[in-house]
């Protein structure tokens, strides 16, 4: 009697799991874009710490302590800083679409790329503007955290400073794309040139 | 780049066609079409020697360099 031998095919696995990551991702941007633009009160959380130490813990026990943390909660706050400033799961709407934008731009590149020949298209161009898109945003968040943070620092907040939430990660995502872009611009180039030379 | 392949005037003068020295030379009709097209970026030592041994000529028979105005009339540009 034949036995089936069977191979688990992990690649298949993990493609699935990243498009139904993609298809969560895209209803999560949508869904935050939507919430934001729509909603009258839009509340805005931003987290505080004291200014004298860096982390307050009051000890309950021997071996036990309590961490204080403080929120600050803005009511009917701007659009453009609901956009930007992330919630309290640790995402901002356009943080959540620009990943998305970044991720979708993976899964169409491993796509579209062959490998044994990977500059036979020029693919710099969407890249450049995955590039774009995140280097906008870090500016735009750090922008929003400087101003948000320097207007009501100087009028209430006696004793406390806002926890900035820099996303360096998009800094260095977007430098790297625009590395990966020039590459690959330079690639098509060179591969253009010696598919014409005779 | 101002520089002109003069292949179809050599051909003309060695009555023989694009085919017969691209079997010739020993490569492939479509790369002899593009660089008889002036649309090669360069072109490789080697296939300059095979093509001047097959027609009989110096490389100076075969290209030719021309002023922008003069390369940008004769492209109809």
């Amino acid at each position: 009697m034949k036995t089936k031998s069977y191979r688990f095919n992990w690649s298949r696995f993990i493609v699935k799991r990243v498009y139904s990551w993609l298809v969560v991702l895209t209803v999560l941007a949508i869904f935050h874009i939507a919430n934001v633009m729509t909603s009258d009160n839009r509340k805005l959380v931003l987290q505080l710490e004291p200014t004298s130490e860096k982390i307050q813990i009051d000890q309950i026990g021997s071996q036990l302590g309590l961490i204080r943390h403080y929120e600050l909660q803005i009511d009917s706050s701007s659009w453009f800083y609901s956009l930007i400033i992330e919630n309290n799961i640790g995402l901002s709407p356009l943080t959540t679409l620009v990943t998305l934008i970044i991720a979708s731009l993976g899964f169409v590149l491993r796509g579209a790329i062959d490998l044994k020949n990977p500059f036979s298209k020029d693919f710099s161009k969407p890249i450049i503007i995955a590039a774009v898109a995140s280097l906008l945003l870090f500016i735009l968040e750090y922008l929003a955290y400087r101003n948000l943070s320097q207007s009501i620092e100087l009028k209430q907040l006696d004793g406390f400073h806002i926890v900035r939430t820099d996303n360096f990660w998009l800094c260095f995502t977007s430098l790297g794309l625009f590395w990966l872009a020039s590459v690959m611009k330079k690639g098509y180039h060179l591969q253009n040139e010696q598919n014409l030379t005779i | 780049m101002p520089i002109v392949v003069n292949l179809d005037v050599m051909l003309a003068k060695r009555k023989m066609n694009l085919t017969e020295l691209s079997s010739r030379v020993g490569i492939t009709i479509a790369n002899m079409s593009v660089l008889k097209s002036g649309k090669a970026k360069a072109i490789r030592f080697s296939t300059l020697d095979e093509i001047c041994k097959v027609l009989n000529c110096q490389p100076g028979d075969l290209l030719e360099y021309l002023d922008e105005d003069s390369y940008k009339k004769l492209m109809g540009d």
